[in-house]
């Protein structure tokens, strides 16, 4: 399976939903 | 976003007309429901008395924003153009990421503190507004695009509806209006709420059932790949569409922030500080709905690689067809039922910011301005308003249907983010701005929206929301420096970081 069409089909919407769940930790520790 | 509609025909299947009728009273039986809440006074009727669950708040911002565009429009892009497709829903779910963890609650904090239930409410407390011009401007705006945004999900629905159960596009369009109607005047925001997380739940179903069963009926995984690479070589490339296009598709998501049915939401939920879960739970649910999508394309351009090979050798009936072939009759149902999930759960929630425009900002607020009207007078005339609204965009829906209405949609994303994107971003995170410079930039983005719209050399060029929301924040920024700086502006940065007035 060809690199680039496994890293938009499977790594990035990954790395989305990482984002959030990164996001929504650290402003979570950043207000307390 | 783009809609379009359906031809595979339910009606000759029992037991997938038993599913799609029952999603309908399900529906409707919500609306029954939530009937009594909701007519308790404005706040109720329009953002839920700020009361919503974190989780309920995710799934309606989530698929309020997304109409058959994604259902039928993605799956189509992902058959025609590939892996490509992917950047067309990158844009808007990383655009809402940020929005749920760091805009969301600093405009749902300054709602609570200024009781904000519109979005006009939000600036016109953030502003002042005296003499109405600038929640004039706004109603304005948001009346002129959500008319034809709302006309089209009819027309999208009442397409499905009519090519689904045999019926004219009229009489189908007239369905579609009167469900949406039934719900939305009895049960108000939270009926439209509790029925888009419904939805949700459907649309997900659908777009991961599908593509998963199409694709081990394939073989796997890999022969698909395989046979992809075999059929075009680009189809597995997401480069392939070039930088133009990848930057326009992108640029899709500079509308979230500005299209007022989202960003209500995001002030009706219960806690501010559960935003956070919502952003987790929404944008897993995005890429889960989108990556479905997508796959489905993929999988749909190996078993029909010859466009023809589909009704009408259009790509966007797809979807349903594939589903007609891998899917028992009642799952089958349930795949229709997504489709109609994703158009009404569009048209409630922007019918219901049109009306919260016409009786909580013009009538409340300009024309009864200092005055105090009863809480229930002020929900019939919002029930009133509904039943207007939806005729009235039936009635465009009747008429435009025939020269096709379905440019509106992604013109009126356009507008309404071009016009309340930039302006909102600013005045939630720029103290400098000014009630000048918000008039002057949301006049702007409307306004190069609806131009470069209607000029071919440049709309074929670039989507018309990136070059105009560019300009509006320019406008917006330039106006505001020029202009008086505004007083009194730190105590509302602190009531959006702390919640207070």
């Amino acid at each position: 399976m060809p690199l680039p069409f496994l890293l938009v089909m499977f790594v990035l919407p990954a790395a989305i939903i990482a984002t959030a769940v990164i996001l929504a930790r650290f402003t979570r520790q950043r207000e307390r | 976003m783009q809609d379009t509609a359906t031809t595979i025909q339910i009606s000759a299947d029992p037991f997938a007309v038993v599913a799609f009728v029952a999603y309908l009273a399900v529906i409707v039986l919500i609306g029954v429901w939530s009937a009594k809440f909701s007519s308790a006074g404005v706040a109720e009727f329009f953002v839920g008395g700020r009361k919503m669950h974190r989780y309920v708040v995710a799934l309606s911002a989530v698929v309020s924003g997304r109409s058959a565009w994604l259902l039928l429009g993605v799956t189509g892009m992902a058959y025609t153009m590939g892996a490509g497709a992917v950047w067309a829903v990158t844009g808007y779910i990383t655009a809402e990421v940020f929005l749920f963890i760091f805009y969301a609650k600093r405009i749902r904090r300054f709602a609570e503190a200024y009781d904000c239930v519109t979005l006009p409410d939000f600036y016109a407390a953030r502003f002042g507004d005296k003499n109405g011009l600038l929640r004039t401007t706004l109603i304005l705006i948001i009346l002129v695009f959500m008319i034809g945004y709302v006309s089209s999900q009819f027309v999208g629905g009442g397409k499905a509806f009519a090519a689904s159960f045999g019926l004219s596009g009229g009489v189908g369009i007239l369905l579609t209006a009167l469900i949406v109607l039934a719900y939305t005047a009895l049960g108000g925001f939270l009926a439209v709420s509790l029925s888009d997380t419904l939805q949700a739940c459907i649309m997900i179903l659908a777009l991961v059932a599908v593509p998963i069963i199409a694709i081990i009926d394939f073989g796997g995984l890999g022969p698909v790949v395989a046979q992809l690479q075999t059929l075009d070589l680009t189809l597995v490339d997401p480069v392939a569409l070039g930088a133009g296009a990848l930057i326009g598709f992108l640029g899709i998501g500079l509308g979230s922030p500005g299209n007022p049915h989202i960003i209500v939401r995001y002030m009706s939920i219960a806690n501010p500080d559960q935003l956070r879960a919502s952003a987790v739970v929404g944008t897993i649910w995005n890429v889960v709905m989108a990556w479905g999508a997508l796959f489905i394309g993929l999988a749909g351009r190996v078993y029909f690689p010859d466009v023809a090979a589909l009704p009408d050798a259009d790509p966007e009936k797809l979807y349903p067809l594939l589903a007609s072939q891998h899917l028992h009759p009642i799952f089958f149902g349930v795949v229709v039922a997504s489709i109609f999930a994703a158009i009404i759960s569009t048209a409630d929630s922007q019918l219901l910011v049109s009306t919260s425009s016409i009786v909580r900002d013009l009538y409340e607020k300009i024309l009864h301005a200092g005055e105090t009207i009863p809480q229930k007078r002020l929900v019939l005339y919002s029930r009133i308003a509904v039943v207007a609204l939806v005729a009235a965009a039936v009635g465009f829906g009747l008429v435009a249907e025939k020269i096709g209405v379905f440019w509106l949609v992604l013109l009126a994303w356009a507008g309404l983010g071009a016009a309340f994107g930039p302006t909102s971003i600013l005045a939630l995170y720029w103290q400098r701005t000014t009630r000048t410079g918000v008039i002057a930039g949301a006049i702007t983005g409307a306004l190069v929206t609806v131009i470069w719209d209607r000029v071919p050399a440049l709309n074929s060029r670039l989507y018309e929301l990136i070059p105009a929301f560019a300009a509006a924040s320019i406008v917006t920024a330039v106006v505001s420096v020029l202009t008086k700086p505004p007083e009194g502006v730190e105590e509302m940065f602190d009531s959006m970081e702390l919640g207070d007035k």
